[in-house]
């Protein structure tokens, strides 16, 4: 064994860990079910019959204001400028844009909401939302989602890998890792970028990132324009003959490679140089809307025809959800409304609502939604006190992640209710509060998986989406 | 007095240790004196062993008389060598001053004393409960076949009418329940509903009876009735995350065919990692496929199909039919934009769930975009925002309270003329 060998090897075997190497070996001598690691073995593949079998979930990157979008607060009318009471903000952490403030002026929202009918005693929603307020029958609406961060960065990567620590792996990564892909020539996770109106924070590659997980299972970013995937394309003068040489002769050293130092990686490598050798096919079919007819286009509305925006990436979504992508990642930038949010909050929703609608809507008719799950989220939600003046049309919020409201729908999830309550100013929760990963142990229920089960062994312990944490909440199951 | 007998009967479970440990340890002195030459033990122990041995006797009998037992072989077997235990006790004191026969019938007691508590074991534990570690390691070296894990006719009905038939079949039916055929499960009694959640993993009332503490009162089957052991708990367990099915258990599909399908780029799925049903779609490849190479591809595990998706397979039409009439299991079926017309509609009603958007079965319905029903409508109705007097921004630290309601200032100054004319101000605002 050279140097060379010896270095990859040693890195390997440390890559596992200690106790994932003691944990192995006994593992092998004794059987599983001895030393009582049965529910622990990480698998893939599910665990029962799934009622969802892939995911579209819509970040609201920047973290709408749940105050004037879901969470209807009409007391909070007559509180107009006055002080957030001490017994309310309970010495609540504040961000450093707003822990300066004198004051803490009540900030009720400008905008009018409507009740509509749903499977319960019907739903509040504003008048920002007339399209979504359509799918008041089909969606759910979780009104006491907290989070543990308060900046976006670390809500983000909470949201996206269950942890505020950055490496861990994403949930469409996960998807990927435990389901598969149910169409060979597209890959498991695909990420797609709207940029919104507002002031927008940055987004890392990383919340769509596989972190330990080997790295086919990344996201795959979809861009706007002619090159949907970087350096997909043949360069000019190349063939697709010549590309297919190219790669069988790539494989071959490849595959030497691996029988050499069986590095996952290497697989991993020959793997994805094959999906994109596929993808050349399959990714142009799938972003040419040419084939779409009018009535379906004219659901989406008119920015549809309008590459990188959010409606035509719903539209990119649901043809993604037709040919079997398991998580398709939608982000919308810009809700970060810290002032001027009356205002900036109306081009966010003019420019999601009617598409994100009209795609819940053309999955239904598709047979599509019955197994898909839906997920509109933000990463926290905002503070019902104003950042800055407060005037009576006008105010800012600052973040706030001990409540905020996301919804789902579809994939066997409950439609036409409402879960959870907050307090009369939407700053704490009084009822039946819901967790990040309480969120994502529901949601890898109804794809197939005890969240508990779903893990993968690295640096000495079992990493799961979950950690250890997380309950499936079980009455917004159907 | 029945009742202190049920007492004493219910002792049993308890009592019992106290013979088992002195008569094995009478064993153990009695034959180590033997080995010596010395006396044998004090008869004050004898004694005490006796009275233990014949009370736990006797109070297993009684708790015999209770309803709630299954005549079985083990717990004739346990009650046979368990009196015969208690009368070879007494039977040891009487012959005490005769240091032989004492000895020798100490030898039999201890015997039959190890069978009842085998047999008594086997009741409350299961048969292969000591040994079942070792079953698993055996099991876990063998290839484990995922096909045909658990049936309802082997394994699970055996256990209903074990554990649940005294009160839950034709002869009693506690809570209006049944568990004695599939189709009483399945209609199950007054305060579940149905006993089992057919075709989904959870959400079986059967299991949460079963998976309660002993102490709910919801618990099933109830405390003092005999349990399930973990061994049954674990079958029918097993059994439920399946989905309960009662049919036959299904074989796995052609290994080979399944291949031919992957090769084919065709997504092929089983729906649990316990189950044989599967879970095709042809996402990647519908452009390209047609009736036969479908049929071709399918007809070998046509069995196994429990959800396939054609969606978008423009050549796929009335042609396919033959094929889905041969899925017994077919549960949901995609033709979303494929070329079925309504000659295969009556067919395709046999089929639980089909999708069928954007054929000629099923036209396109424009869909209205705003069909929404509001019930209620709010209102912005603010606390007046401005001064009255000045129209600058209020502070609530000024308020007043006028005519019942509360009105706010700017400033300390502006109360003071508004109570000089308050009609003027507020019809100002």
């Amino acid at each position: 064994m050279d140097d060379h060998d010896l270095l990859l090897t040693r890195r390997h075997f440390f890559g596992l860990g200690a106790a994932g190497i003691g944990g192995l070996a006994l593992d092998s001598l004794l059987g599983p079910d001895l030393l009582g690691l049965k529910d622990s073995v990480p698998t893939t593949g599910t665990h029962f019959r799934p009622t969802a079998k892939r995911v579209i979930y819509m970040h609201m990157e920047g973290a709408p204001s749940q105050l004037d979008l879901f969470d209807y607060k009409p007391g909070l009318q007559k509180y107009f400028n006055q002080e957030l009471p001490e017994s309310v903000r309970q010495g609540q952490r504040l961000t450093g844009m707003t822990s300066g403030q004198e004051r803490f002026p009540v900030a009720p929202s400008v905008f009018k909401f409507n009740k509509y009918a749903n499977n319960q005693d019907g739903v509040w929603l504003s008048e920002l939302l007339p399209h979504t307020a359509s799918l008041a029958k089909d969606m759910c609406l979780i009104r006491s989602m907290h989070t543990d961060a308060i900046n976006h960065e670390p809500a983000l990567t909470f949201f996206h890998t269950g942890t505020q620590q950055v490496g861990r792996a994403s949930f469409g990564s996960w998807m990927s890792y435990g389901l598969g892909n149910a169409n060979a020539n597209l890959p498991a996770f695909v990420v797609m970028i709207s940029q919104g109106a507002g002031n927008m924070q940055a987004l890392a590659a990383r919340m769509w990132g596989s972190g330990f997980l080997p790295s086919e299972h990344q996201g795959c970013k979809l861009r706007a324009g002619d090159d949907p995937v970087l350096y997909l394309n043949n360069p000019k003068g190349v063939s697709r003959d010549d590309r297919r040489k190219l790669l069988d002769l790539t494989n071959d050293l490849n595959e030497k490679e691996y029988q050499r130092n069986f590095d996952p990686e290497v697989r991993s490598r020959i793997s994805q140089y094959e999906m994109a050798y596929r993808m050349q096919m399959s990714v142009p079919e799938l972003t040419d809307i040419s084939d779409e007819d009018d009535e379906t286009l004219e659901m989406y509305g008119k920015d549809v025809h309008t590459q990188g925006s959010f409606a035509s990436n719903c539209l990119r979504a649901r043809r993604l959800a037709e040919r079997g992508v398991r998580f398709i990642q939608l982000f919308h930038r810009g809700w970060d409304q810290h002032n001027n949010l009356p205002n900036e909050i109306k081009g966010q929703t003019s420019a999601v609502d009617r598409a994100q609608a009209a795609l819940v809507k053309d999955l239904k008719r598709r047979g599509l939604l019955d197994d898909t799950i839906i997920l509109w989220a933000g990463e926290f939600g905002r503070s019902v006190y104003s950042q800055g003046t407060l005037t009576k049309t006008n105010y800012g919020r600052d973040h706030h992640p001990r409540c905020f409201s996301v919804w789902l729908a579809g994939g066997g999830i409950k439609p036409g209710i409402v879960y959870g309550k907050t307090d009369d100013h939407s700053y704490n929760i009084t009822e039946n509060p819901v967790s990040v990963h309480d969120l994502h142990a529901t949601m890898l229920h109804c794809l197939g998986f005890d969240h508990k089960r779903l893990g993968y062994f690295h640096q000495g312990r079992e990493m799961r989406l979950t950690d250890v944490f997380g309950d499936v909440i079980k009455p917004i199951l159907k | 007095m029945s009742l202190l007998l049920e007492l004493f009967g219910r002792l049993h479970p308890m009592l019992l240790h106290l013979p088992i440990g002195m008569l094995c340890a009478l064993g153990i002195y009695e034959f180590r004196a033997w080995r010596k030459g010395d006396p044998p033990a004090p008869r004050f122990w004898v004694l005490l062993a006796a009275g233990c041995a014949a009370f736990t006797a006797g109070s297993g009998w009684q708790l015999h008389q209770e309803p709630g037992y299954v005549e079985n072989f083990a717990l004739e077997w346990h009650e046979r060598l368990g009196i015969a235990t208690g009368i070879g006790a007494i039977l040891c004191a009487m012959l005490y001053s005769n240091v032989t026969r004492y000895r020798k019938m100490l030898l039999l007691s201890v015997a039959t004393m190890l069978g009842a508590g085998h047999f008594g074991g086997t009741m409350t534990h299961g048969e292969d409960f000591i040994f079942e570690p070792l079953q698993k390691l055996a099991a876990n070296d063998a290839t484990q076949e995922p096909a045909s894990r658990v049936s309802y006719e082997r394994d699970i009905a055996p256990v209903l009418k074990a554990k649940c038939s005294k009160c839950h079949s034709a002869s009693k039916q506690k809570g209006g329940l049944r568990l004695d055929t599939p189709e009483w499960i399945r209609k199950g009694g007054e305060d579940d509903g149905p006993a089992v959640n057919v075709g989904h993993p959870d959400g079986h009332p059967i299991l949460e009876r079963i998976l309660l503490d002993l102490e709910d009162e919801d618990h099933m089957p109830p405390e003092g009735k005999r349990q399930l052991t973990q061994q049954e708990s674990d079958l029918i367990t097993e059994w439920l995350q399946l989905g309960a099915p009662f049919g036959p258990p299904l074989a796995a599909a052609d290994a080979a065919a399944i291949q031919r399908l992957r090769d084919s780029l065709v997504h092929v799925q089983t729906i649990s990692a316990e189950s044989n049903e599967l879970y095709i779609d042809f996402a990647a490849t519908a452009t390209d496929i047609n009736n036969q190479i479908v049929t071709e591809l399918l007809m070998p595990i046509k069995d196994n199909i429990v959800e396939l998706s054609l969606a978008r397979a423009i050549q796929i039409d009335d042609g396919i039919m033959p094929l889905i009439a041969q899925m017994p299991r077919l549960e949901i079926l995609s033709l979303v934009n494929t070329s079925i017309t309504a000659a295969s509609e009556a067919a395709l009603k046999e089929i639980a769930t089909v999708h069928l958007f954007g054929t000629a079965i099923q036209p396109e319905q424009p869909s209205d975009a705003l069909a929404t029903e509001i019930l209620d409508e709010g209102e912005i109705k603010l606390a007046n925002t401005e001064c009255p007097v000045t129209g600058e921004m209020i502070d609530p630290k000024y308020t007043i309270v006028y005519q019942g309601e509360e009105i706010q200032f700017c400033c300390p100054n502006c109360p003071k003329t508004f109570w000089e004319d308050p009609e003027k101000y507020l019809g100002a605002k």
